[in-house]
């Protein structure tokens, strides 16, 4: 390769050469002219032309190149090679036609990598805090006297937008909803709020079938408009997903998931002037039923999910992508449960569920002090002991949870309470 | 304590990936039958469509408009020396900033089947690409695995970002080595490899996996569980297998699905022997997005 550089000699006494060389030529001529006339002249001056070519080519040859050692190397590509390789359809590439070179792939020179320094932070995007005034993620209703409300992200550290879980409820119209957004599907933190918000207003789309085929659809599209209209523009400083952003358009065709479980207090058929609880529910999210007996709570119903082992990892979940809103319907559980004034009803998360079935069934008294629970400041307390699994009693997962516990009222013919 | 290799990778617990890919001169060498396409490109473009396949596993993060950061990568080319591929000095660097910096565009056509008008459309799609071919000089793994083991060290021991958990406490680092031949170099790529696989979380030891990407696409060797089914084929095969971890049991099943559903036994390793490119593909999924499952 390269030769390392070789100091060379400073020009100054080789210009002094120089200068001597043509003195002595001049006088050299001077004599020869005077002896010879013009044309030896012009003959003498060929010959010291050839020979002093001559001297130049014998003196480039003995002094070797230095190496340019103070100007660094131009970058060069890593290689080249923009064709296409590995396609779609298979595993195995398929060459273009129209034969192309062969490779080149450059030797002897690192590769400059992607990233010439270390990391640098992201560009900035806008403040978080606007998601947390956005109505799909704040504006959750607040508790009365009647319903205790209560949601907590997986960890304790995490703040409320990383939640994916959601709730809606209206307590003049005795309809309450949970839903959990799944973590594997795109955004589905609205899309929980979105379908838990459209319950409490609409129970009927979801509890009628044909309603529910047309409804869901709709709702997706409600989604979609968000994405696209509101959060995307807003992360990107106003400018919309054009045609070109091929992977942002897929994903949102894949869309969000969320279960939802929904609860609403209507008269009974057979038992005038008491309420039915009639509970909707796709996925995993489980409504129970509580009696007082004593000082103490006793499980009457759980619905759908009655046994904590029939907890999966991929339950059944309302699909932003239209393409599944046969199946929700396939997918939908519906069932009624009769109650009582005083009754609690409590509609929790997965997690939060399968830990209330762990601890009922292995006789843990953690169970009793969350339905008993009163403020936001204890239900985290709770959340977290529950977590560590205390006394030999199956931990609770590291998940979101929400939790609402719903005291049933006397009845009372007000709005709503009819089927 | 959580099952070994039972931790999901997380936004809270993200993963760390390390690729060590052969940039011998060998790998200038074409594919039988594919006049103008390398062993280097098709490694190039193994790695190119996993680095996309994990940026889309990871959902958006409301908050960004990224993908999540549920894993880290290192890459590094290895011939006559060991050139980091993604960050000047190696450190590993998450899928979120990769979705948005690709080194350029490629557009493929590709055909799709219309399914409303009963014929097959030719669509372009444009698809980002991160890593370059390249082949030149010796094989330094050895020296490859070193410097992985520095970067799963320092990975570890740094403190993690914020609303990120300890890293000890994740599902431990990856190592993939994709090889199409055997270590020409300095060091000794046995002893590397068993320094990289001490290394540890409290989910479990640092998997290190190994590729053999050969031309001649004879029978791969897939997750052989003793030595004895790979020791024939080179001398260099049986050193392989003893660089290669044993594939976790509750990962094994996953193993099965890229070895065409044929059973893995206990105690198989993590290497494959005499790859051909759609097994490469399919072995560089596996050992990131396949591996364990993602939560977001």
């Amino acid at each position: 390769m390269t030769s390392p550089p070789i100091a060379r000699a400073t020009t100054t006494p080789a210009l002094w050469w120089v200068g001597l060389g043509l003195a002595l030529v001049s006088v050299v001529l001077g004599l020869v002219a005077l002896v010879t006339g013009p044309v030896g002249l012009l003959l003498i001056l060929a010959l010291v032309l050839a020979a002093v070519m001559v001297l130049v080519w014998v003196w480039r040859l003995l002094t070797p190149v230095a190496a340019p050692a103070a100007v660094p190397a131009a970058p060069v590509p890593a290689a080249v090679s923009a064709r296409p390789v590995l396609r779609q359809q298979g595993p195995v590439p398929v060459p273009p036609s129209g034969a192309a070179p062969p490779s080149t792939h450059v030797v002897g020179r690192a590769p400059a990598p992607l990233i010439p320094g270390p990391a640098p932070a992201p560009a900035a995007s806008p403040d978080p805090r606007w998601l947390e005034r956005d109505p799909f993620y704040s504006a959750l209703e607040a508790p009365d006297a009647a319903v205790r409300a209560f949601i907590a992200p997986k960890h304790e550290a995490d703040s409320m937008v990383e939640c994916e879980d959601s709730y809606a409820l209206d307590s003049a119209a005795r309809r309450y909803a949970v839903a959990d957004g799944v973590s594997g599907s795109e955004l589905p933190r609205p899309w929980a709020r979105l379908l838990a918000r459209t319950f409490v207003q609409h129970p009927n789309y979801f509890t009628d079938a044909a309603a529910f085929a047309a409804q869901l659809p709709r709702l997706g599209e409600q989604w979609r408009a968000w994405v696209t209209e509101i959060w995307f523009p807003t992360l990107n400083g106003g400018r919309a997903p054009g045609d070109g952003d091929a992977e942002f358009q897929r994903r949102v065709k894949a869309g969000a998931q969320a279960t939802l479980l929904g609860c609403a207090l209507v008269e009974a058929a057979q038992r005038p002037r008491q309420y039915t609880a009639q509970v909707v529910a796709v996925g995993d999210a489980d409504f129970f039923q509580f009696r007082r007996a004593g000082t103490a709570w006793q499980q009457v119903a759980t619905y759908p999910i009655a046994d904590p082992h029939d907890f999966g990892r991929f339950p059944h979940t309302l699909l932003t992508n239209p393409d599944y809103a046969e199946k929700a319907v396939e997918w939908r559980r519906i069932g009624d449960f009769p109650v009582e004034a005083g009754d609690l009803l409590v509609l929790a998360t997965d997690s939060l569920a399968k830990w209330l079935l762990d601890q009922v069934r292995e006789g843990g008294n953690q169970w009793q002090q969350v339905l008993a629970c009163q403020s936001a400041d204890a239900f985290t307390a709770l959340i977290a002991a529950a977590r560590k699994g205390t006394d030999g009693h199956t931990a609770l997962e590291d998940d979101d949870v929400t939790l609402l516990l719903i005291t049933v009222p006397p009845f009372s013919a007000g709005k709503g309470s009819r089927r | 304590m959580p099952q070994p290799y039972s931790q999901r990778l997380s936004r809270r617990y993200p993963g760390l990936f390390i690729i060590l890919i052969d940039q011998s001169g060998s790998m200038q060498e074409t594919i039988p039958g594919q006049n103008d396409v390398s062993k280097a490109d098709y490694a190039a473009s193994a790695l190119n469509e996993v680095i996309y396949a994990m940026i889309r596993q990871g959902k958006y993060d409301p908050a960004t408009g990224l993908p999540r950061k549920y894993a880290y990568l290192s890459i590094f080319g290895y011939g006559s020396t060991v050139n980091s591929l993604l960050t000047a000095n190696g450190a590993p660097i998450d899928i979120a900033f990769m979705s948005n910096h690709p080194l350029r565009y490629e557009t493929r056509e590709k055909d799709e089947f219309d399914a409303v008008n009963n014929t097959w459309v030719r669509t372009s799609e444009r698809v980002p690409i991160w890593i370059e071919p390249r082949a030149e000089g010796q094989t330094e793994m050895a020296q490859a695995l070193t410097r992985a083991r520095d970067v799963i060290r320092a990975w570890l021991n740094a403190p993690p970002e914020p609303n990120q958990g300890v890293r000890r406490d994740g599902f431990p680092p990856i190592v993939l080595n994709i090889t199409d031949g055997q270590h020409q170099g300095a060091g000794d790529p046995l002893a590397a490899a068993r320094e990289i696989m001490a290394e540890q979380t409290s989910c479990g030891n640092v998997l290190l996996y190994n590729c053999h990407f050969t031309r001649d696409m004879a029978n791969p060797t897939v997750f052989p569980n003793d030595v004895s089914q790979v020791a024939h084929l080179n001398p260099f095969s049986a050193q392989l297998f003893y660089m290669s971890s044993p594939i976790p049991d509750n990962l094994r099943k996953k193993a099965e699905e890229i070895n065409s559903g044929r059973p893995v036994a206990p105690g198989a390793r993590g290497m494959v022997y005499n790859s051909d490119a759609s097994m490469l593909v399919r072995f560089l999924t596996w050992g990131t997005v396949g591996t364990t499952g993602v939560e977001g």
